[in-house]
């Protein structure tokens, strides 16, 4: 940690220190997430795709940023990586009810990447983000399915 | 916020009844024509009877809201900030919150609207340190708060979430911080809890005071880093304001039954009904609105028809149309060029000729088949039918719009005549007219003033408090026929608009046959004609009486069964479009403010 870095720590809220340790100290399994070196409140994530999923096999990119406000209001996570994904649109917005509405202040980056990582385990194209492909989900999950698997290893080979 | 710029005469009653200002017409003689007048102070509870809803003031609506948390209080037995907590998702309809609760238990009702359930009795005290799982700092007990549901954060985070929350305008439903708890914050917590951040200097007092100890404290916050919670107390101050006034005007915002008065700039009353809310209410600023859409009265028409109407003469989209169908843009000078006739070849005051159809430029000559120098597929295609359409549309448009504008001009001169009536009554008074003739013409001032919203005022000179037969008559008649007159202005003028669209629009073309339709549109138009020739007779008589102001009795019986014939007119005219058109309709049904007579007709 170079001077700068300490001088930007010392200004972080005790918790974004707190949860940055774990993060690094203890890592969530096929989770990793560090934080830039510009911007402690910018942090590098990448999620394996899980097993039994479509996106197994798969290195997916996210980015994730703590607002000034946090942990008042949820945390700003968006896929780097394309995929395929009814929950998940072309610019890697993410729909999931923790991240809007249902921000809990108890809720941590850890636990958000573990609801990211078990919503590649489980679309849900009920509530979509990206409407065609939940529309393809729907109508034909074989063939959706096809096309993440497909996705997953044109994009998301780290 | 306001001032009770009415308490002064009414400190005894909260809920004002709706008629409070209107003169009560009973009559039990059956010639339709002794009217008494009540001018003495109405005695007694003003809860309205009749209509069917009550003006509220600042206090009747604390009040109000304070009774029903009550109620819930001992039906319940929770405490008071739960029964709001309840209401408030309940939306204050404390039947349907009833209802639920014997249809389920009290318990999966309550749970359901964010109350902490089977929590209460547990100790809400922390016994050592904690580790707040916000912030992830250890807390003292005294710094740390517990809500209802059983979870503790230390005080600065919920206060920093109460913040965020109230900021986001969700001050009626804060909810606690952990995750999926869902349990609404209490109030009174939340309140203790905003009002102790308020820093040392703000002791001395709100207001002015505060906002210097604010700024204070905010610089040296900003001075201690932007990290965590360093309280501003302006801005918790501000929020613990929000937070208090957002829950005083969910009584009136979250309640199907109540609603603002729409005055502008706002009176400071609500209306509230007592369950019909297809009602037209006369607020205490004189503001009469429909209680659903609060528009103007609208009444025959339906909500619907009055956003179209409304839209229709003020966003002109008629007009539009109508342009669009009878001009184009010259191509050469691109002014607007009227198409007259039924030729498709136009000619601009540039001199430039063009072809309607298609707006380019041609020569000046034509046949039936050909323009000189232009060749379109559309010259005389079906476009010449559609344009057709638009203007017989139009003028079908024009000829309700007219009628209603008309009536709605007169209504507003009714409103002047009145005031120009008490004028010069006033005057006379003045004067120091004093013979007997003239007595009834300080009680009939009175009356108006009333009727104006002024204050009564006693007036000493004369015999006039206690008249005789004639003169208690003297008092109210044309006062009446003017007030009788505005209404029914009103009326006839929504008439029109209610007849634009129900007869041959497309809002109800599916609901009736050609034939039905003629019918109905007869059977309206004849009620309609007879109404507004009774109104333009009493007009004539009402302005040769308060232009003369000396009235043999032949003219004041004339205007007195007039006045009674007109309201008897209108009641009919209500049934007749409830019960013979909306009460037809197969496809839908329609929903209008009852006409409720003001005053009690002479049968
Ligand atoms: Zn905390
Ligand atoms: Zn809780
Ligand atoms: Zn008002
Ligand atoms: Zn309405
Ligand atoms: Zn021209
Ligand atoms: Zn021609
Ligand atoms: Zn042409």
């Amino acid at each position: 940690m170079n001077a700068d870095q300490a001088a930007q720590a010392a200004q972080l809220p005790r918790r974004i220190i707190k949860e940055t340790q774990k993060l690094l100290s203890e890592p969530a399994p096929g989770i990793s997430a560090s934080p830039s070196e510009e911007n402690l409140r910018y942090f590098n994530v990448m999620i394996l795709g899980p097993q039994q999923s479509p996106y197994e096999g798969g290195v997916f990119k996210l980015e994730l940023f703590l607002p000034e406000d946090y942990p008042m209001a949820p945390p700003k996570v968006r896929f780097l990586t394309k995929i395929y994904h009814p929950n998940i649109d072309k610019l890697g917005r993410i729909c999931l009810d923790i991240l809007k509405d249902k921000w809990s202040p108890a809720l941590q980056i850890r636990t958000v990447l573990l609801s990211i990582q078990a919503l590649l385990s489980a679309p849900n194209p009920d509530d979509p983000l990206a409407d065609n492909v939940a529309k393809h989900w729907k109508e034909n999950e074989k063939e959706a399915i096809a096309t993440a698997k497909q996705w997953t290893a044109m994009y998301a080979q780290g | 916020m306001r001032d009770g710029e009415d308490s002064g005469e009414d400190s005894g009653s909260y809920v004002e009844a709706s008629d409070a200002s209107d003169y009560d017409y009973e009559d039990d003689s059956s010639d339709g024509m002794h009217m008494d007048a009540h001018t003495d102070g109405e005695a007694g509870p003003s809860t309205s009877t009749g209509p069917g809803w009550s003006v509220l003031n600042q206090e009747a609506i604390e009040r109000l809201q304070a009774e029903a948390v009550n109620d819930v209080v001992s039906i319940l037995g929770v405490k008071p900030s739960v029964a709001k907590t309840v209401l408030m998702f309940f939306r204050w309809d404390k039947e349907a919150l009833l209802t639920k609760v014997a249809e389920r238990d009290p318990e999966t009702v309550l749970k359901h609207a964010g109350v902490a359930v089977g929590m209460e009795a547990g100790p809400s005290g922390v016994v050592g340190p904690i580790t707040c799982q916000v912030c992830y700092s250890e807390a003292e007990p005294a710094e740390a708060t517990t809500m209802d549901c059983g979870h503790t954060f230390c005080n600065d985070c919920w206060r920093q979430h109460f913040k965020t929350q109230i900021g986001d305008g969700q001050a009626r439903t804060i909810r606690c911080m952990a995750h999926k708890c869902g349990v609404v914050c209490d109030e009174e917590k939340v309140c203790i809890l905003l009002k102790c951040d308020r820093g040392p200097a703000s002791a001395s007092g709100a207001g002015a005071g505060s906002g210097a100890s604010a700024s204070g404290s905010g610089a040296s916050a900003a001075a201690g880093g932007s990290g965590g919670s360093g309280g501003a107390g302006g801005e918790t101050g501000e929020a613990l304001e929000r937070y208090t006034r957002s829950l005083a005007l969910s009584y009136v915002e979250d309640n199907a039954r109540v609603n603002f008065c729409p005055s502008v700039p706002w009176c400071g009353h609500a209306i509230q009904v007592d369950g019909d809310p297809f009602v037209e209410p006369e607020c205490k600023c004189g503001k009469v609105f429909c209680f659903k859409c609060l528009k103007d009265p609208h009444t025959p028409c339906t909500c619907k028809m009055w956003d179209e109407w409304d839209e229709k003469i003020h966003g002109d989209s008629e007009t539009r149309n109508w342009f669009m169908a009878n001009t184009k843009p010259c191509p050469k000078c691109s002014k607007p060029v009227e198409k007259n006739g039924g030729c498709n070849l136009v000619m601009c005051k540039c001199g430039q000729a063009f072809c309607w159809l298609c707006g380019a430029a041609t020569g000046t000559a034509h046949t039936w088949q050909k323009i000189e120098g232009h060749s379109c597929g559309r010259w005389k295609d079906e476009l010449d039918r559609k344009i057709d359409a638009a203007q017989r549309n139009h003028k079908r448009y024009m000829h309700y719009f007219e009628r209603y504008k008309l009536h709605m001009d007169s209504y507003s001169k009714e409103g002047v005549k009145r005031s120009d009536l008490l004028r010069r009554i006033g005057e006379m008074v003045e004067t120091g007219i004093e013979a007997r003739d003239y007595t009834w013409l300080v009680r009939a001032l009175d009356q108006l003033k009333v009727g104006e919203g002024g204050k009564r005022e006693a007036r000493g000179e004369g015999g006039g408090a206690d008249m005789g037969e004639g003169g208690r008559e003297g008092c109210t008649w044309l006062v009446r026929a003017l007030d009788q007159l505005k209404v029914a202005r009103g009326v006839l003028s929504n008439s029109y608009a209610f007849a634009y669209f129900f007869f041959g629009g497309e809002m109800y073309k599916e609901d009736f046959s050609e034939q039905d339709n003629k019918r109905n549109q007869d059977l309206f138009e004849e009620q309609q004609q007879r109404l507004e020739g009774e109104v333009e007779r009493l007009s004539g008589l009402v302005e040769e009486c308060s232009e003369s102001l000396t009235i043999d009795s032949d003219a004041r019986v004339r205007v007195i069964n007039s006045t009674v014939s007109i309201e008897s007119r209108i009641v009919k005219f209500f049934e007749m479009i409830e019960t013979d058109l909306y009460g037809r309709l197969q496809s839908c049904s329609a929903q209008i403010a009852v006409y409720h007579p003001k005053r009690n007709l002479v049968a």
